[in-house]
């Protein structure tokens, strides 16, 4: 008698367990697609192999900030211009980011 | 007659072209096909060192406009001496900013479906993916020399600021 009274109570337990998986699984296929849709996925350092180079991270002039009030002295531009200048070096040495050659047929060595 | 002899003469003129389109096609197709496991070695390095250009491009980027462009400017209102110029560089430094980061989502978008067309078995295919991964790839390097050119633009105008107080 007992046994069959639990029937139902098993079975609700057993629906229960398979929709809180499906809606796991509905919620987690989203947040994958956002992930890969918003570009996020390609900013992730904690892939493998995707982990930048320590000399590709700029320390040099993360404590500077320029404050946003107060009079303008010649002393404070040129020390603005001296900071400013280490960014901008920095984009110079980059050696041609993104250059179209690396997909070039011939980089690729599948010219004729 | 006139007119068939004038389509001989255009047909004449444009199957060369059409012939030599292919021809090119088919020998980049064959000599992918050998390549094939060198070319996709050689665009995943690419993916990845990408990947690295990208954040340290990132994070000059914040940087110049949070600690240099965004205060310098506030620092001009502050002072009552707003310049028009640096407004507008600001406002195009931010939009091509943005336009950078939607770039690189398009071209690693590109680049990863390049990556998953197989070159072995479907080469012409991946031969399409490859110019249109290219013509995103370009897209993204110009809008790399804007933004470097923008910072220098910035410079070169405090530099003229400067000048009113030597």
């Amino acid at each position: 008698m007992n046994s069959e009274e639990d029937k139902p109570k098993n079975n609700n337990l057993l629906v229960l367990g398979i929709g809180v998986l499906g809606i796991a699984v509905v919620f987690s296929f989203i947040s994958l697609f956002l992930y890969h849709k918003s570009g996020d996925i390609y900013l992730d350092r904690s892939r493998p192999g995707f982990l930048p180079e320590k000399s590709t991270t700029s320390e040099t002039v993360k404590s500077y900030h320029f404050p946003s009030e107060g009079k303008f002295t010649k002393t404070d531009l040129e020390e603005y211009l001296r900071e400013l200048d280490k960014v901008i070096n920095e984009l110079d040495n980059l050696e041609r980011p993104f250059s179209p050659d690396s997909l070039s047929d011939q980089n690729l060595n599948i010219a004729d | 007659m006139k007119k068939l002899l004038i389509f001989f003469l255009f047909l004449a003129l444009i199957l060369p072209a059409f012939s030599a389109a292919a021809t090119n096609s088919t020998s980049r197709a064959f000599s992918l096909s050998s390549h094939c496991h060198s070319v996709r070695n050689q665009l995943k390095s690419i993916q990845v060192l990408d990947s690295h250009t990208r954040i340290f491009l990132g994070s000059s980027y914040n940087k110049l406009s949070e600690h240099f462009i965004t205060p310098f400017n506030l620092r001009l209102v502050y002072n009552n001496q707003p310049n028009s110029q640096l407004f507008n560089l600001q406002t195009e430094f931010v939009t091509n900013r943005q336009k950078f980061n939607q770039s690189f989502t398009e071209y690693s978008q590109d680049l990863e479906s390049l990556l998953s067309t197989s070159c072995e078995s479907e080469p012409n295919q991946f031969l399409i993916k490859l110019d249109q991964t290219k013509k995103s790839r370009e897209n993204l390097s110009s809008l790399v020399t804007t933004l470097k050119n923008q910072a220098k633009k910035h410079r070169q105008l405090v530099e003229e600021i400067l000048k009113k107080y030597e």
